[in-house]
C-alpha cells in the first residue's frame, strides 16, 4: 500500500515514497477529516503535490497532484545532531506505520460490511 | 580527551568521508569529511580519473552526472554539509554510476596520499596536561 525510504546521513535525513497505491488517495479524500490525517504521535499526514517532510510543522506529505514528483527525494540537512536526526526517524516511521494501519482498516471497514450483510441474509434464509 | 585522541587519529588517516546511498532510481551524496589537502589541490587543479570522471572543487559537494564531474566541498562552507541528489533513468544506470563514483573518489584519494607535492602535515597533536587546565595566579 505504502513503502517508503527513510536514509539516515550525517544529520541529515533523506525521505523517498517508492510505491503509494490509489487507495491511499481514495481514503484520505473519503475517510479523513479535511484530508489530513493526525496519528497518535502528533505528526499529520498529509498529501500536497508531492512527498515531503516538514519536521517545524510535523507533516509528512505523501504523492499527490504532481506525479512526475513522485519518486522525488525530500532532502532535510544541517539537523543540530544524529540523535535528533534519529528520533525525527523513528517519530516519520511510527507516524506512517500507524497510518498504514488506519488505511488497513479503513479498507476492511469498507469491504467487509457488505459481505457480512450477504452472509446475514443467507442464514436467515 | 579519549575522543579527542580519536578525532585527531581519525583525521590523520582519513582524507575523504561520504556517504553515498542507492535509493529508487537515484544516488544520494554527502560529504562529511574532506581534509584541508584535498581543499588545497582542488582550488587550483582538477583530477581525471580513469573512468573518465573529473574531480573538482566548485561551490558545494555535487555530483552532476551530465558533466560527469564529481564536484567536492568548495567555496561555499555553509553547503559543505549538503545533500545532493542524482536522478537516473533506472536503477541499472544508477549502479554503475555507483560504482564509478567510489572508483573514481577512491583513486583520486590515493592520488593525493602519494602526491608529494600536496603531501598533507597535519599539526602536532595539543595534548593538554592535567597543569594546564587550571592556571594557579
Amino acid at each position: 500500500m505504502l513503502t517508503y525510504k527513510i536514509h539516515a546521513l550525517d544529520r541529515a535525513i533523506a525521505f523517498q515514497i517508492i510505491e503509494q497505491s490509489p487507495e491511499v488517495s481514495k481514503i484520505m479524500k473519503t475517510r479523513v477529516w479535511n484530508e489530513a490525517c493526525l496519528v497518535s504521535n502528533g505528526w499529520t499526514i498529509k498529501q500536497s503535490n508531492c512527498p515531503a517532510i516538514d519536521v517545524n510543522n510535523r507533516i509528512i506529505f505523501l504523492r499527490g497532484s504532481d506525479s512526475s514528483k513522485d519518486l522525488r527525494i525530500d532532502r532535510i540537512w544541517d539537523l543540530s545532531s544524529d540523535s535528533y536526526r534519529d528520533s525525527i526517524i523513528n517519530q516519520v516511521d511510527s507516524a506512517l506505520k500507524e497510518f498504514l494501519v488506519f488505511c488497513q482498516n479503513s479498507m476492511f471497514q469498507t469491504s467487509k460490511p457488505c459481505d457480512f450483510a450477504i452472509f446475514l441474509v443467507e442464514i436467515r434464509g | 580527551m579519549v575522543r579527542y585522541i580519536a578525532n585527531f587519529a581519525h583525521k590523520i588517516i582519513t582524507r575523504l568521508d561520504f556517504y553515498l546511498k542507492k535509493t529508487e532510481n537515484a544516488l544520494i551524496f554527502q560529504i562529511t569529511y574532506q581534509s584541508p589537502d584535498i581543499t588545497d589541490f582542488l582550488a587550483s587543479n582538477t583530477y581525471r580519473t580513469k573512468n573518465g570522471l573529473l574531480i573538482a572543487g566548485g561551490s558545494y559537494p555535487e555530483f552532476k552526472d551530465s558533466k560527469n564531474t564529481i564536484y567536492l566541498r568548495g567555496k561555499d562552507s555553509s553547503r559543505d554539509w549538503k545533500l545532493d541528489v542524482t536522478r537516473f533513468v533506472g536503477n541499472m544506470q544508477r549502479d554503475n554510476k555507483y560504482e564509478m563514483v567510489k572508483e573514481a573518489l577512491t583513486e583520486f584519494v590515493d592520488f593525493i596520499k602519494n602526491s608529494q607535492s600536496f603531501s598533507y602535515t597535519p599539526p602536532a597533536p595539543v595534548v593538554l596536561e592535567p597543569a594546564c587546565w587550571f592556571v594557579r595566579l
